[in-house]
């Protein structure tokens, strides 16, 4: 895999830009749409729901960018994701070249657009005078499980919209539910305790608690938690490999 | 080793409801057992392989499954079955306009491209100009590719993929690119890159395509192996034939492909009533005579030229007797009446002048040699001076070479124009040489200088060849085939063989080999009008190493065939040379050891069925241009009496 990497270094480059100038060639503008986007969101959902939870939760607006944050990145990353196979069929029916560089290409698009957004983020953080520590540089791990989660997400995405189509729709309506099981914009901590754990279940609200634990709280989270983000992006990443796996020679047939 | 090796290839491919149906569909049709994938063989048992530089064509009808078997030897799909297995990198092109991004720039699509083409960056960086300028889009670079038009699409999907330097590159329909201009560019392209090596696989719906580019076929049809090989023609002419019978299924592909092969006319076995080896003076006449007789004839000769030894070569508008100085003189009408038909003969005498140190002399032997001798100036003179001569030396019965010179012509002539030359010329001393060889040489007490004392003489205008051309007209002649290497595939095409080689190599040299004198000649070219002002000039001494320089040119006049004047002239220094096996025969050598030896070959040659030697090899025999013809006539009216 690694070898191929290399091997297929020029052209991972090459699919980078190309989804890049896809995305923002024909907007105003163009990558600041990008950060504009989710801080619009942002301002929406602060205007609204400070007044519900915000006295309730301490730096009520940072608490809420974590959220944004990690779940645009993930639904940006596997959302994209999803087309990744099917909207380059008549590139794999054609040259021979391995299916996930088309997913992995959409990946680091999301990564950075996610990096741009993290900066902005950290201006927030800033602004709202929370103190930066050296617990900061853990959010490196989260970051990195949810890579490897996205990319796995990504993965059986992509597989299983060769085969439905439907999944599209299917999808859009799991990632709502997911928006507010994800606890984005309101609090737990008024839940029983056994509710709270059910919680532990979503992955991508770990990915948010880890992050809301290091900014706000300034507290890194437990190993067992550590290990939890792992095996989820584990599980995940598994079953894609898996899945591509499986079906590498079968796309061909449905698309 | 193979470079590329399909071995029982199988492909199942799937259709049938499972597209483009949704979740429901799928479970309720599940349910219902209403759910049909069908599974059908695209490939079926598909056998073939290539080795380095071969390039094969593949064809069959729409649905045959080419493209199919395509994409699992370039590894985009597996086969089901069986196993490809190949050598090298590979580079597909497979409907080559599709898979660009429309809103990508030309430029950004081309590294696109090349990227999944495996090129690296560097070889991009390195040819993006030449593809460019290849696919005529200087202009267009920087604009989406969407606004090209479909043409532009192709050419520059042609161009791009052109660039590859595989070991196997596969063309699904890439040639048929673009207008008729950039169609041609791009075969050449294609050309050059199968001419590096590449080994080629190209599927195309042009049998031309097929038949001038490949060296083997494979017809598929409804996914099964119909013929694979590399008689491309014969496989290209049954799937032509299978097209026109309009029946499109697999039994019929398979009934015409099981058809015994025609054999081609002109292989069929006795097609051919003679086949001449040697293309020269007997050969040609009587392949001439036989073609004239309504027999067919085919005519092989292992050199790269029709002719033999007569064989002329135009060099600067001079005709250049390759293998020596050819003047043709006879005395009998029929021969001369005869090659008067093939080409127009000047009026050339042969009136070689002898060069001994500086002296020059008449030949043949005449008033004027003995007025330059001796200072005589009547025949009675010379007469006389001969005599004397003579009976000094006192020979009455000569016994050798020398004591026949001698006894002709005194010995003042013999050592000054006979001694150094023959010598030179056989290679061994006078002494040793039988007499008869001088009996040729003409003493006249006359000013003729006419060194033939023949009744027709000359040259034929524009060379032997043309003449040798004129008498071969119309026959079928093959040139640089080795009779004696392909002798039973030859022997096979025809009822009777005349054979005008080395009658000793027709029986591979069994009984020892017969020896020859053979000639050498340096021939240069000077930029002078006029060397010697003769045709030929015999250097007599024993010293000078050639044994006589030719000016071609001066065997028609010093004119080219227009009559205009040639500024250059063409000389070849001859030599005699000593024979080898290997080296080529000139004339026999009828000394009673080789003269016996021959006669054990003729009586071998006497039960050979149906082979008929002639000629001066084929005969061992010293043959003049007119006594050869005069041969091959009469041969062959007693052959097709």
């Amino acid at each position: 895999m690694v070898q191929k990497l290399i091997r297929y270094r020029f052209l991972f480059e090459e699919l980078v830009k190309r989804d890049f100038k896809q995305k923002y060639k024909r907007t105003v503008l163009g990558m600041w749409w990008s950060l504009l986007s989710p801080l619009l969101q942002l301002l929406v959902m602060a205007l609204v729901f400070t007044r519900l939870f915000g006295r309730t939760t301490p730096h009520y607006t940072i608490y809420l960018f974590c959220g944004n944050l990690v779940f645009s990145f993930y639904s940006d990353a596997t959302k994209g994701g999803m087309n990744t196979i099917m909207g380059n069929a008549s590139i794999f029916t054609k040259v021979n070249v391995p299916k996930y560089l088309f997913l992995l290409s959409k990946n680091v698009q999301a990564l950075i657009n996610f990096l741009l957004i993290l900066l902005v983020f950290f201006l927030f953080v800033a602004f709202d005078g929370l103190p930066f520590t050296w617990k900061f540089a853990c959010l490196l791990y989260p970051v990195f499980c949810l890579i490897l989660f996205n990319i796995g997400v990504g993965m059986v995405l992509s597989a299983l919209y060769v085969f439905f189509r439907d999944v599209q729709y299917l999808y859009d309506v799991f990632t709502l539910l997911l928006m507010y099981m994800s606890a984005i914009f309101y609090n737990i901590d008024g839940y029983p305790a056994t509710v709270q754990n059910l919680f532990l279940i979503n992955p991508v609200y770990l990915f948010i608690r880890y992050f809301r634990k290091i900014v706000i709280e300034a507290t890194i989270p437990s190993v067992w938690f550590h290990l939890l983000m792992l095996a989820d992006a584990a599980v995940v990443l598994a079953l894609g490999c898996w899945m591509y796996k499986k079906y590498n020679t079968k796309f061909l047939y449905y698309v | 080793m193979s470079v590329l090796e399909v071995r029982n290839v199988s492909i199942r491919y799937m259709t049938g409801d499972f597209k483009d149906i949704g979740i429901k569909e799928y479970v309720l049709r599940k349910l219902t057992h209403n759910y049909h994938v069908q599974e059908f063989w695209a490939d079926r048992h598909v056998t073939f392989k290539l080795e380095k530089g071969d390039m094969l064509g593949i064809i069959g009808s729409n649905g045959a499954g080419k493209s199919t078997l395509l994409k699992a030897v370039s590894g985009i799909m597996e086969p089901t079955e069986g196993s490809v297995k190949c050598r090298g990198n590979i580079a597909a092109l497979l409907e080559l306009a599709s898979g660009f991004d429309g809103d990508l720039t030309v430029r950004e699509n081309t590294y696109l491209r090349g990227a999944m083409l495996g090129y690296t960056r560097k070889y991009l960086d390195e040819t993006y100009d030449e593809i460019i300028r290849f696919s005529e889009l200087k202009d267009f670079q920087d604009r989406p590719f969407k606004q090209l038009s479909s043409g532009m699409k192709s050419r520059l999907a042609f161009s791009i993929a052109s660039m590859v330097q595989p070991d196997i590159l596969i063309l699904d329909e890439v040639l048929s690119v673009g207008d008729g201009a950039f169609r041609k560019k791009s075969e050449t392209k294609m050309r050059e890159i199968i001419h590096g090596g590449a080994t080629t696989i190209l599927v195309s719906h042009s049998l031309d395509q097929v038949r001038n580019m490949c060296n083997k076929v494979l017809w598929l049809e409804k996914g099964n192996q119909i013929a694979f090989g590399g008689d491309t023609q014969y496989i290209c002419d049954q799937y032509q034939q299978y097209l026109n019978e309009g029946k499109r299924t697999l039994k019929a592909a398979l009934d015409v492909a099981s058809r015994p092969k025609p054999v081609p006319a002109q292989e069929r076995e006795g097609k051919y009533d003679y086949l001449v080896v040697g293309a020269g003076l007997y050969g040609a006449v009587f392949a001439h005579e036989a073609a004239a007789r309504g027999k067919k004839v085919l005519v092989v000769d292992k050199r790269p030229h029709v002719g033999g030894n007569v064989y002329t070569e135009e060099v600067e508008k001079i005709h250049v007797h390759r293998y020596g100085a050819h003047i043709f003189h006879t005395n009998d009408a029929r021969v001369w009446e005869y090659v008067n038909r093939f080409a127009r003969f000047n009026r050339f005498t042969n009136s070689p002048v002898a060069n001994y140190k500086g002296e020059i002399y008449s030949l043949p032997f005449n008033m004027s040699t003995f007025n330059r001798m001796w200072g005589v100036v009547t025949p009675e003179q010379a007469a006389e001076k001969i005599r004397q001569q003579r009976d000094a030396a006192g020979i009455t019965e000569p016994k050798n070479l020398e004591e026949q010179a001698i006894s002709l012509v005194g010995t003042d002539i013999y050592e000054k124009l006979v001694k150094g030359y023959t010598e030179k010329q056989w290679g061994r001393p006078c002494a040793e040489l039988p007499a008869f060889i001088i009996k040729r040489l003409p003493v006249r007490l006359t000013f003729d200088n006419n060194y033939f004392d023949a009744l027709y003489q000359g040259v034929p205008n524009g060379g032997y060849t043309r003449l040798v051309e004129g008498l071969l007209e119309g026959v079928e002649v093959r040139l640089g085939v080795d009779y004696l290497e392909n002798r039973d595939e030859l022997n096979a095409l025809a009822e009777k063989v005349v054979y005008t080689g080395p009658i000793d190599a027709y029986f591979g040299h069994r009984l020892g080999a017969l020896e020859y004198r053979s000639l050498r000649f340096e021939t240069e070219v000077l930029d002078e009008p006029n060397f010697q002002g003769n045709a030929t000039v015999n250097y007599t001494d024993r010293d000078t190493p050639w044994t006589r320089i030719i000016e071609h040119k001066w065997f028609q006049f010093g004119k080219d065939d227009d009559g205009g004047d040639i500024p250059k002239t063409v000389i070849s220094r001859e030599y005699s040379a000593e024979w080898k096996p290997g080296d080529e025969p000139y004339y026999p050598v009828n000394d009673e050891k080789n003269s016996a030896l021959y006669a054990q070959y003729a009586a071998l040659a006497g039960e050979e069925k149906n082979v008929i030697f002639g000629g001066r090899l084929g005969e061992y025999k010293y043959y003049d241009m007119d006594q050869v013809i005069a041969a091959a006539l009469d041969k062959a009216a007693e052959e097709m009496s």
